[in-house]
């Protein structure tokens, strides 16, 4: 059992076409956050509401407490109707989870219907249980997929939406050399997953540090340049492994990845 | 070479999919021609298996991603159940509601029984020495009471407005977590019955040992038809959710929540269409200055209505259903 196993954060679903598809699943801190901004948004309506019938009801004339009604009816309707309505029309998706990247569907993968949307929500009177939903985040870590309460009953699950675009090739800077053909192993090719190890690798630089990624790529460069002819791992081209990885790439990929 | 030809080759029909996907989630439903879903499906069909490809050459993280977050946003899109129309609701409060409601009749008894022994009890008890009536509830809550039904009902502000608000906030958020705490082995739904029924016991008698019964009575006995029952029905479905939690049955447990979740949750949205209904009589008809006669008559048809609602409604479809060739030879 890995580390990866012992707290889920990906779960699968096998579709009609036979394909296994991953989901990554929402944890509590996002939740929260998509949470938080909701409940800024309709502290936020609420106000608006109150400001427009304060500014109507003088004019219309306020009959039979229609104002203070009209605002409780919306008090209401922002209590339990909020994430459902938007759930159940924005396919899975509050304003916060919009924002925060999250979205509801069924364990199956599906959108959610509206009994789901309806269940899953109204059953946050038990996880919001015994303070700030309390039950909801022990029961999150007791199910497989994360699930609340409601999660469970409605037979849905939180997950996080990656918009992924591909931007292959723009790992490299244009300045990148290949190496020289000459020196090399021509015998030898990186294996396809071995290229895509570096280009993933390059293509994190926003979130991995230029100095952690040489750490990294000097495990891989002096393998790969003993597999390429390169005689020794003294060999200058490793002083600098990043920039060897880079140039590895480059040689094995060139030709397809120009065009942009 | 492999992997940066099929990269160059199957990148635009990655793109044209991404295009269509873009445009599918704009609307509820797919706003589509005939071409454009075959499109569509062919699309579907090759970013699938192109991503079987990426996975078991492993080409890669990123591009594994990018294309599960294809396929995942298509099987969503191409999946989806048709959306709920109006005549469904319809249908629902029509016969499926009651019908439910009878199909899980046992719950039901046990929620009635549940909300009304405790009541008895108590108002028994506070009929026999009224200074226990304090014990449940506090001063300035039996203070208001007194005053409330003391009053002749001709006066008192008009507030039928400010009022059916009041109720919807208060009566259906009740219902509502009678129903949903019910997940939590039965024991909210217990306390919120068992808790209403006391004090809704300990008020009655209250009230029936200061002589204000006929106020009270022509007051709760038109909109009590739709909130008492209400009130257990949410009862009956909180009891339904936690039964399932405890005694899962021939099911595995989470399955037995997601089947019996279904149930509970049709019979509580029920409830919480009645507590509305309730809400609006509760506000402009019980304060009404009608003579208490009319009152009791009104409110006795509303009983005989919802009974008969709950007893009968929907039975026509069931037989018909069970008997289609008893009815030969009619014109």
């Amino acid at each position: 059992m890995t580390a990866a196993d012992a707290v889920r954060v990906q779960t699968e679903i096998e579709t009609p076409e036979n394909i296994v598809l991953t989901f990554r699943l929402a944890g509590p801190a996002s939740r929260m956050g998509a949470y938080g901004i909701d409940l800024i948004v309709r502290v936020a309506l609420v106000w608006l509401f109150v400001l427009i019938v304060g500014l109507v009801a003088p004019v219309l004339g306020d009959v039979a407490g229609m104002s203070a009604g009209l605002t409780l009816l919306f008090l209401f309707l922002i209590e339990w109707g909020y994430p459902f309505v938007f759930e159940y029309f924005w396919s899975g998706r509050t304003p916060g989870k919009r924002i925060v990247g999250l979205r509801v569907i069924k364990t199956g993968g599906y959108p959610i219907g509206f009994p789901d949307a309806l269940l899953r929500n109204l059953l946050r009177a038990a996880d919001v249980l015994p303070l700030f939903y309390g039950t909801g985040i022990a029961v999150m870590f007791l199910t497989p997929r994360m699930q609340r309460i409601g999660d469970v009953l409605a037979g849905t699950m939180v997950v996080r939406e990656r918009r992924e675009s591909l931007r292959l090739g723009r790992s490299l800077p244009r300045d990148v050399e290949s190496l020289p053909r000459g020196e090399l192993n021509l015998a030898y090719r990186p294996a396809d997953r071995t290229l895509a190890l570096i280009e993933r690798l390059l293509s994190r630089h926003a979130t991995v540090s230029r100095a952690r990624a040489d750490e990294i790529a000097a495990i891989l460069a002096p393998a790969l340049a003993i597999r390429l002819g390169y005689d020794s791992e003294e060999s200058p081209e490793l002083t600098r492994p990043r920039e060897f990885l880079m140039r590895v790439l480059k040689t094995f990929t060139a030709g397809a990845e120009e065009s942009p | 070479m492999k992997r940066a030809r099929f990269l160059d080759r199957r990148r635009a029909d990655w793109r044209k999919f991404e295009a269509l996907l873009t445009r599918a989630e704009r609307h509820r439903t797919p706003r589509f021609n005939g071409e454009e879903v075959q499109e569509f499906s062919r699309l579907f069909r090759a970013v699938c298996h192109d991503l079987a490809t990426v996975r078991s050459r492993d080409w890669g993280g990123d591009i594994e991603g990018y294309l599960n977050d294809l396929v995942a946003r298509g099987h969503n899109n191409f999946y989806r159940s048709p959306p709920a129309r109006g005549r469904v609701v319809l249908e629902f409060f029509a016969g499926g509601f009651p019908r439910l409601l009878r199909e899980n009749f046992a719950y039901f008894c046990v929620a009635l029984a549940l909300f009304v022994i405790p009541g008895v009890i108590a108002g028994t008890a506070v009929g026999h020495d009224p200074e226990l009536a304090t014990r449940v509830l506090p001063g300035s809550v039996l203070e208001q009471f007194d005053e409330m039904y003391a009053r002749e009902n001709d006066e008192g502000s008009r507030a039928e407005g400010m009022m059916t608000g009041f109720y919807v906030y208060n009566n259906v958020g009740i219902a509502f977590r009678c129903f949903a705490t019910g997940i939590l082995f039965g024991i909210g739904t217990v306390f919120f019955l068992v808790y209403n029924s006391i004090f809704f016991g300990a008020i009655t008698a209250y009230i029936v040992e200061h002589g204000y019964s006929e106020n009270f009575f022509s007051f709760v006995i038109t909109h009590g038809s739709f909130e008492l029952t209400a009130i257990v029905i949410s009862g009956a479905a909180g009891l339904i959710i936690g039964h399932a939690l405890v005694h899962p049955g021939q099911e595995t447990r989470l399955r037995a929540l997601l089947l019996r979740g279904r149930v509970g949750i049709q019979l509580a949205a029920g409830a919480g269409a009645m507590l509305v209904v309730a809400a609006l009589i509760e506000a402009f008809w019980s304060p009404s200055p009608a003579p208490a006669s009319m009152k009791f008559a009104v409110g006795g048809v509303c009983w005989f209505l919802v009974a008969l609602y709950l007893a009968l409604g929907g039975r026509s479809r069931a037989n018909g259903v069970a008997a289609p060739d008893t009815g030969r030879g009619s014109p």
